[in-house]
C-alpha cells in the first residue's frame, strides 16, 4: 500500500519535504563512521579491534539507512520490512559495544564464554523480529508503524542498550585503575565516546519514538540528535588514532583535520536546496578537497623528514657516545704508553748527552755527532711525549693548577732571554719589548704560563725559517688585561688554518715542508691552560708568508694597574 | 578464531539470514500485516475524530479509524486505496481481520466531534453569513473609514439573525 498523502521519494529516501535535520543528522554522521571504519579496517585488517569498529560503523550505517527509509519511504510492504532492522541494528550496536570495548581493554579476544553471553542475549531479537512482537501493522495515515511495535520487543532492544552502557562503564572502570598513565588516557577517551554515543543514541532514539506512540509527539524527530553521538565517539576515535596511534594506524592530525574539513563542507549539500547554494557549495568542496591534499602531502613530508632526522640524530648521538668512550681510552693508553716512554727515553737522552760530552772518554768525532743527534732527537721525543702527557692530563680532567700572583711581563722577558740563545742558533733575531702602564701583575699558575708562552714562541721558531720574532708584553688599564704578543716573519697561515690551528692534531698544511718535529698539540695544550687559567690565546695572520702574531691575554690583577 | 567461535559465528550468521529472509517472506511476499487508515464518518449519524486539513486546524474534517488485513485491501483496491469504496467498508470476505473505531468521548476526550440538527442550522447559516459579508465587504472596499465597515456588518448580521 501506498502512503497517498506524502510525496513518493527518489533513489529511496530522497524527498523535497523532508524536516529540516533529516539528511544533515543522518548522512554526515553515517559518512563519518563509514570513512574511519573504513580507514581502520584497511589499515590493519588482521587486527580484531579494526574489524570489531568496522563492522560497529556499518551497522550505525545501517540504521541510519534504514531510518532514512522509514522517514521517507511511502510503499508500507517495503517500509515494513525494514523497520524490522530497526531492532536487530540496534541490538547489534549494543553487544558489538561491549565486544568491541572488552577486546580494546584487554588486548585479546574475549573467552567463548562471554561470546555465548552475548549472543544469548541477542537471540530474542533475532528470532522474534518478524513476528508479530516486534510488528504487526502499518499506519497509511502518519506512514509509520509506530502504533503497531510491539512494546517488549522495543523495551527489550532498548534494555539491551542500557546493559552496554553499564556493562562498559563496570569494564572501563575496573580496568582504569590498573593501567598506567597513558593507557589510562586511551580508556578515558574511549570510555567516554562510547558511554556519550550508547547515551545519546538509544535515549534520542527510545524517548522520540515512545513518546510519538503515545501521541505527545507528532513524530520521532527527536531521534536525530541521538545520531551526533556517533560524531562525537568519531572524534575520540580519531584522537586515540593521532595521538596513541591505536587500531596500529598511522594517521596525521592534519589529514584528520583535513577530511573532517571536507566531510563538513559536503554536509552543507544536505541542507541547501537551491542550485546556487549546491554550486556554491561544489565549488568550496572541490577548492577545500585540494588545498586539504596539496596540505597533507607537505606535512606528511615534512613530518618523514622530521622522523628521518630523529633517528639520525639518535644514531649520531650513539655514535658520539661512543666517541667519547673511545677518545677516553685512547687517553688512557696514550698516558699509559707515555709513563713508559718516558723513563727510558731520559736515560737514552742522559746518557746520549754524557757520551757526546765525553764523559765516558772521548769518542771519535763521527762517534760524538751520532752521540749528540741521539740526544738531540731524544729531546724531541721527550717534548713531545710530554705534550701527549699534557693531553691526557686535561682530556682526563687531571691538569693541576698552582695559582700564584706574578709578573707576566717579567716572566715574558726571562723567557725571552732563555730562549734567545736558541733562536741566534737558528739564525734568528728575538726581540722582547715592553708597553705596560700597569705592573704587569696577573694571577695564575707560572710554570704552566711560562710553559705556554714558550710552547708559543717554539712554534714560532719551527716555522720562522729566517727573521725576528718580538715578544711584546703590554696592557690595557681600562679593560684591565694583560697581554704577551709574540710576531714573526715567518710562514703566516691561511684563513681557514687560523680557525683550526688550536685544535688537537691540527698542523698547517705546508708545516711539513718547514718542520717535520711538531706533533700538533703544542698550541693545543697552551690554549686548554690559557682557558682554564681565564684567559684567552689566538693567532692573526694576513696570509701564506706573511708572518703570524700569536697573543696571549690575561686578566689584570685589580689595584695594581696604576702602579708604574 | 577457535573452532567453537567459528560454530557460533556461523549460527548467527544464519540467524540474521532467516531473521531477514522470514521479514522479507511476512512483509513484501504475503503482505501479512494489518492497515490502519482514516475511514469516513458522518459526524451528524455517528461520533467522529476530528483531524485537522492544516497545520493551524482552521478547517477540520471527521474521520472514524479503520484498520484491515493487507492482503484483502490488495484484493479489493489495489495499491492506492483514495479512491476505492471497499476500503472504507468492512466485507464478509474481511472476515474478523477488518474494524471501523469511532471515536469514543469517554477516551479520546476533546479529540470527538458529534452534531446534531442545530449545528447543522448554525452551519448553514455561518456558511450564508459568510457569503453575505463577502459581498458587502466587496461594495464597501474603497472607503476610509473601516471602524464604519464594521459596524456596518454587525447591523447587517443582526438583520439577517432576526429574518431567520
Amino acid at each position: 500500500m501506498i502512503c497517498n498523502f506524502f510525496i513518493e521519494p527518489s533513489y529511496f529516501f530522497f524527498v523535497s519535504d523532508a524536516p529540516d535535520l533529516l539528511y544533515y543528522s543522518h548522512i554526515p554522521s553515517a559518512i563519518v563512521a563509514l570513512l574511519i571504519g573504513i580507514f581502520v579496517y584497511l589499515n590493519a585488517r588482521q587486527l580484531l579491534l579494526n574489524r570489531l569498529l568496522f563492522i560497529l560503523s556499518i551497522c550505525f550505517s545501517l540504521w541510519v539507512i534504514v531510518s532514512l527509509i522509514s522517514w521517507t519511504n511511502i510503499h508500507s510492504d517495503f517500509l515494513l520490512f525494514t523497520w524490522t532492522f530497526y531492532g536487530i541494528l540496534s541490538s547489534l550496536i549494543s553487544i558489538l559495544s561491549i565486544y568491541f570495548v572488552s577486546v580494546f581493554l584487554n588486548k585479546e579476544d574475549i573467552s567463548f564464554t562471554q561470546k555465548t553471553t552475548l549472543f544469548i542475549l541477542l537471540l530474542p531479537v533475532l528470532i522474534f523480529a518478524s513476528s508479530n512482537l516486534s510488528l504487526s501493522g502499518f499506519d497509511v495515515t502518519n506512514c509509520d508503524a509506530f502504533i503497531y511495535e510491539g512494546f517488549l520487543f522495543k523495551a527489550y532492544h532498548t534494555f539491551l542498550g542500557i546493559l552496554a552502557m553499564v556493562w562498559i562503564f563496570i569494564l572501563v572502570i575496573k580496568k582504569y585503575f590498573v593501567s598506567d598513565y597513558i593507557q589510562k588516557k586511551q580508556i578515558l577517551f574511549l570510555g567516554l565516546g562510547i558511554e556519550l554515543f550508547l547515551f545519546a543514541f538509544f535515549t534520542a532514539v527510545f524517548l522520540g519514538t515512545y513518546l510519538t506512540t503515545l501521541g505527545l509527539f507528532s513524530d520521532s524527530r527527536l531521534e536525530f540528535y541521538g545520531l551526533f553521538g556517533m560524531d562525537i565517539f568519531m572524534v575520540f576515535i580519531a584522537i586515540l588514532i593521532v595521538r596513541f596511534k591505536t587500531f596500529n594506524v598511522g594517521l596525521l592530525a592534519s589529514q584528520a583535520l583535513v577530511v573532517a574539513l571536507v566531510i563538513l563542507v559536503g554536509s552543507q549539500f544536505t541542507f541547501n536546496f537551491t542550485t546556487t547554494s549546491n554550486v556554491l557549495t561544489a565549488v568550496t568542496l572541490i577548492l577545500t578537497g585540494v588545498v586539504g591534499i596539496i596540505l597533507m602531502r607537505s606535512v606528511k613530508r615534512e613530518v618523514k623528514q622530521r622522523e628521518q632526522l630523529e633517528v639520525l640524530t639518535e644514531q649520531l648521538s650513539k655514535a658520539n657516545e661512543r666517541l667519547k668512550i673511545l677518545d677516553k681510552m685512547k687517553s688512557e693508553f696514550v698516558s699509559i704508553a707515555s709513563h713508559q716512554l718516558r723513563s727510558p727515553l731520559t736515560s737514552i737522552r742522559g746518557y746520549a748527552s754524557m757520551l757526546a760530552e765525553g764523559s765516558y772518554g772521548k769518542l771519535p768525532e763521527k762517534a760524538a755527532e751520532a752521540a749528540a743527534n741521539i740526544a738531540e732527537s731524544s729531546k724531541y721525543m721527550a717534548l713531545s711525549i710530554e705534550d701527549y702527557l699534557n693531553v691526557s692530563r686535561i682530556e682526563a680532567g687531571n691538569m693541576k693548577y698552582e695559582w700564584s700572583d706574578f709578573n707576566l711581563k717579567n716572566e715574558a722577558e726571562k723567557i725571552v732571554d732563555e730562549m734567545r740563545p736558541v733562536a741566534m742558533k737558528k739564525g734568528l733575531v728575538m726581540v722582547f719589548r715592553s708597553g705596560c702602564d700597569g705592573s704587569g701583575m696577573i694571577h695564575a699558575d707560572i710554570g704552566k704560563t711560562r710553559q705556554v708562552i714558550m710552547n708559543l714562541l717554539d712554534n714560532s721558531m719551527k716555522y720562522t725559517p729566517s727573521g725576528t720574532i718580538t715578544v711584546v708584553a703590554h696592557d690595557d688599564v681600562k679593560t684591565m688585561k694583560m697581554y704577551v704578543t709574540i710576531q714573526d716573519t715567518g710562514v703566516g697561515m691561511r684563513k681557514e688554518t687560523l680557525e683550526e690551528v688550536f685544535d688537537k692534531f691540527v698542523r698547517a698544511k705546508n708545516a711539513n715542508q718547514i718542520n717535520v718535529t711538531g706533533t700538533g698539540l703544542g698550541l693545543f695544550v697552551a690554549k686548554k691552560m690559557v682557558t682554564e687559567m681565564k684567559g684567552r690565546v689566538w693567532a692573526e695572520s694576513e696570509g701564506e708568508g706573511k708572518g703570524s702574531t700569536f697573543t696571549v691575554e690575561f686578566p689584570l690583577l685589580p689595584g695594581n694597574a696604576s702602579v708604574k | 578464531m577457535d573452532t567453537k567461535s567459528k560454530i557460533l559465528f556461523w549460527i548467527f550468521v544464519v540467524l540474521i539470514v532467516l531473521s531477514t529472509s522470514a521479514s522479507y517472506h511476512r512483509f513484501i511476499v504475503l503482505q501479512d500485516y494489518l492497515v490502519a487508515y482514516e475511514g469516513e464518518c458522518d459526524p451528524y449519524t455517528q461520533v467522529c475524530f476530528i483531524g485537522c486539513e492544516d497545520d493551524e486546524c482552521i478547517s477540520e474534517y471527521y474521520y472514524s479509524q479503520m484498520e484491515k488485513y493487507a492482503p484483502n485491501v490488495f484484493e479489493q483496491c489495489g495499491k492506492d486505496i483514495t479512491d476505492c469504496e471497499k476500503a472504507y467498508v468492512c466485507l464478509s470476505e474481511d472476515g474478523e481481520k477488518c474494524s471501523i473505531t469511532f471515536c469514543n468521548p469517554e477516551v479520546d476526550g476533546d479529540a470527538c466531534e458529534e452534531l446534531t440538527e442545530e449545528d447543522y442550522v448554525e452551519e448553514e447559516d455561518s456558511a450564508e453569513y459568510s457569503d453575505s459579508t463577502s459581498e458587502d465587504t466587496e461594495v464597501l472596499n474603497g472607503t476610509e473609514d473601516t471602524v464604519e465597515t464594521e459596524e456596518f456588518d454587525n447591523n447587517e448580521t443582526n438583520r439577517i439573525i432576526e429574518n431567520i
